[in-house]
């Protein structure tokens, strides 16, 4: 019986442990009220006899609705009183432009400034602002008010608030002013994180830069000198649409949705492979690996070796490189491990990494390396997930000719080729 | 033993919206839409439900969203509550229930987050206290591999201090199903709690209180 559990007390213990520090880190956040505020605001009671007397008129307004009037599904917006679908490119190449929603939001895409509509709900609207600035000003109706804004990699995750945000694919730069309300911004660099008002955030990719800032938003954080843009018209409507009457705009929102043929089908890869992000290099490779395309996983991964040397990604890459050549390519898997851990020997895949380097040696049948390697592996991770397997491997082991020192998990267990990235053709 | 301190106690009033009867007057009062009542009933239960919430979730940043969802919940089905008198019980239904559906949700976003540091509460207290904020995260890692009902047991038996029934009623399963997810995760816990260099302390430590006992 559970409660007799000679564990339950150690349980209770961890339990009374991991309360406490979740009160310490509950009491110093206000986030009661704001839900409070933002809750009561969208929740107006009716009383029952004023419903009677709604009744019939509400009716007759639902039958309009219904049979005569707009879906009442979806949103609708337009563009200088003409409307617009989803998948619609709205640019503004000499002055700002307003996109106006039928719940009364309102997106103000600044000069030189190009946004996509990708879709329109009942419950808000997505929007892929791919260059320039816009200011985003949501009208929150009820709990369900749900909008989101792309920004290259950055996802920013709306109810009902005020914000300004830019992008600048070519920089790789991406910021956010925070008017009014509450985001949530996911993306490369900042995980996720809440955003509150009055704060001014900016990531730029290529330093792998992110700072928040307190205080009105300055110019220079979110008028970036563009390009002038470089699409003829301002107002493009969509040309083809899926069976879903949604636009294919961009390859990463069909990966997000686990549509990975189709993400592959409309990514444009020399593009991205020259001028794509590590994160979305790293979204690619997924991608392409779980799309069955493993050859198309390792020409991203390789990518990003020669674009983001010297970077997290970069050992990340190495690893994942390791992954896809386990199975069949033991040795150059063992090569790629040991790079991932010669290059971020404390990164988040350094124990895995090892726990992998020990099985490649192994597969590859370099007894004396794989020896090494789970001593190295035992050494650093005794009670870490291959440390079974490590003990195993020993165990079965003739004793190592050299015992030597113990080798540290970071330490090249075997050669490792020079440049095993050039192993990998180029995919057409 | 319920836990909970200040952040948790179950009539801190949040600001406005005092409403003198009981829970079952209350829940009458919702029903006839009287002005007061929503902000009445957050304010008697928002504090324990966020603490629920942040048992089962973690306290991160998207607490305040799932509140909100759960008082959103609230609002739109309390008619469907058959007995006002057990409001509270309901209202931890609801929150779990809205709990699981993030929880679902963040698994499937799971593979997407790939190299991305694990997310971790952004607060003064937390960045101040290293190895408590380390001890969060790497229970958090745990309770992400274990199976939803299994986390949904273990955390609200043991980190939110809930009796076995109150789980089962939570969770809204029989007493024998809570048993047999708690025995589970419990098990599935200790496995996965020794890939986290941060538990190990923990884990010795249980180990010799077993071994004494």
């Amino acid at each position: 019986m559970t409660d007799l559990d000679p564990n339950t007390e150690a349980f209770e213990r961890l339990g009374a442990e991991v309360a406490s520090l979740q009160d310490g880190v509950l009491d110093a956040r206000n986030d009661l009220h704001d839900v409070r505020s933002r809750l009561l605001k969208a929740h107006k009671p009716q009383r029952r006899w004023s419903m009677l007397w709604l009744a019939l008129p509400t009716a007759v307004v639902a039958a309009w609705v219904l049979f005569v009037g707009p879906s009442p599904d979806a949103l609708t917006a337009s563009v200088d009183g003409a409307p617009v679908v989803a998948g619609t490119w709205v640019g503004a190449d000499g002055e700002a432009r307003t996109l106006g929603f039928s719940d009364g939001s309102e997106v103000e895409v600044a000069a030189q400034s190009g946004v996509r509509v990708a879709a329109l709900s009942a419950q808000g609207a997505e929007l892929d602002l791919q260059r320039g600035s816009a200011r985003v000003s949501v009208v929150h109706h009820d709990a369900r008010t749900r909008w989101r804004v792309h920004a290259g990699p950055f996802d920013v995750h709306v109810v009902g608030t005020q914000f300004d945000v830019a992008w600048d694919p070519r920089g790789e730069r991406f910021a956010l002013h925070l008017v009014e309300g509450r985001v949530v911004i996911e993306g490369p660099t900042i995980a996720r994180r809440t955003v509150e008002a009055g704060e001014t955030v900016t990531v730029e990719l290529p330093e792998r830069r992110m700072e928040v800032v307190q205080g009105p938003s300055e110019e220079e954080h979110l008028g970036w000198e563009l390009d002038p843009i470089d699409i003829e018209g301002t107002v493009q409507q969509p040309r083809v649409r899926t069976p879903n009457n949604r636009l294919r705009i961009d390859w990463r929102d069909l990966a997000r949705e686990a549509r990975y043929a189709e993400a592959l089908a409309a990514v444009n890869w020399d593009r991205e492979l020259a001028t794509g992000t590590a994160g979305d290099l790293l979204l690619l490779a997924d991608t392409a690996r779980l799309g069955r395309q493993p050859r198309r996983a390792q020409v991203a991964l390789t990518a990003i070796r020669t674009r983001f040397e010297a970077t997290p990604e970069a050992a990340q890459a190495a690893f994942r490189l390791g992954r896809l050549a386990l199975a069949s390519q033991p040795a150059d898997a063992a090569a790629w491990f040991e790079r991932a851990l010669a290059e971020d020997p404390s990164g988040p895949y350094a124990a895995v990494a090892a726990g992998r380097r020990m099985e490649a040696y192994d597969r590859a049948g370099n007894e004396i390396a794989a020896g090494r390697a789970a001593r190295a592996y035992l050494n650093a991770h005794p009670r870490g997930a291959h440390s079974d397997a490590a003990r195993a491997l020993l165990e079965r082991a003739a004793p190592a000719p050299f015992p030597g020192p113990a080798t540290s998990p970071e330490e090249p267990i075997a050669t490792v080729p020079s440049r095993p990235e050039a192993r990998w053709a180029p995919v057409d | 033993m319920k836990r909970g301190g200040a952040s948790g106690g179950d009539v801190r009033p949040v600001g406005r919206g005092g409403f003198a009867g009981d829970d079952e007057a209350l829940v009458e009062a919702l029903r006839r839409g009287e002005p007061g009542a929503p902000a009445a009933l957050y304010d008697r239960h928002a504090p324990y439900l966020r603490r629920v919430l942040a048992r089962v979730l973690g306290a991160d940043d998207e607490l305040a969203d799932v509140l909100h969802e759960t008082f959103a919940q609230v609002f739109a089905s309390v008619e469907s509550l058959d007995d006002p008198k057990k409001l509270k019980g309901w209202l931890v239904r609801v929150a779990v229930f809205t709990a699981r559906g993030v929880i679902r949700k963040r698994r499937r976003k799971r593979w997407l987050r790939f190299g991305a540091p694990e997310t971790l509460p952004e607060t003064q207290v937390a960045t101040q206290d290293v190895s408590g904020r380390a001890a969060l995260q790497a229970v958090s890692l745990v309770l992400d591999a274990m199976p939803e009902k299994e986390r949904l047991a273990f955390t609200l038996r043991y980190f939110e201090g809930m009796q076995l029934l109150e789980v089962a009623d939570a969770c809204d399963v029989s007493l024998a199903t809570i048993k047999r997810h708690l025995a589970k995760a419990e098990n599935r816990f200790v496995v996965l709690a020794r890939a986290q260099p941060v538990l190990r302390d923990w884990l010795d430590r249980s180990r010799w209180t077993e071994d004494a006992s």
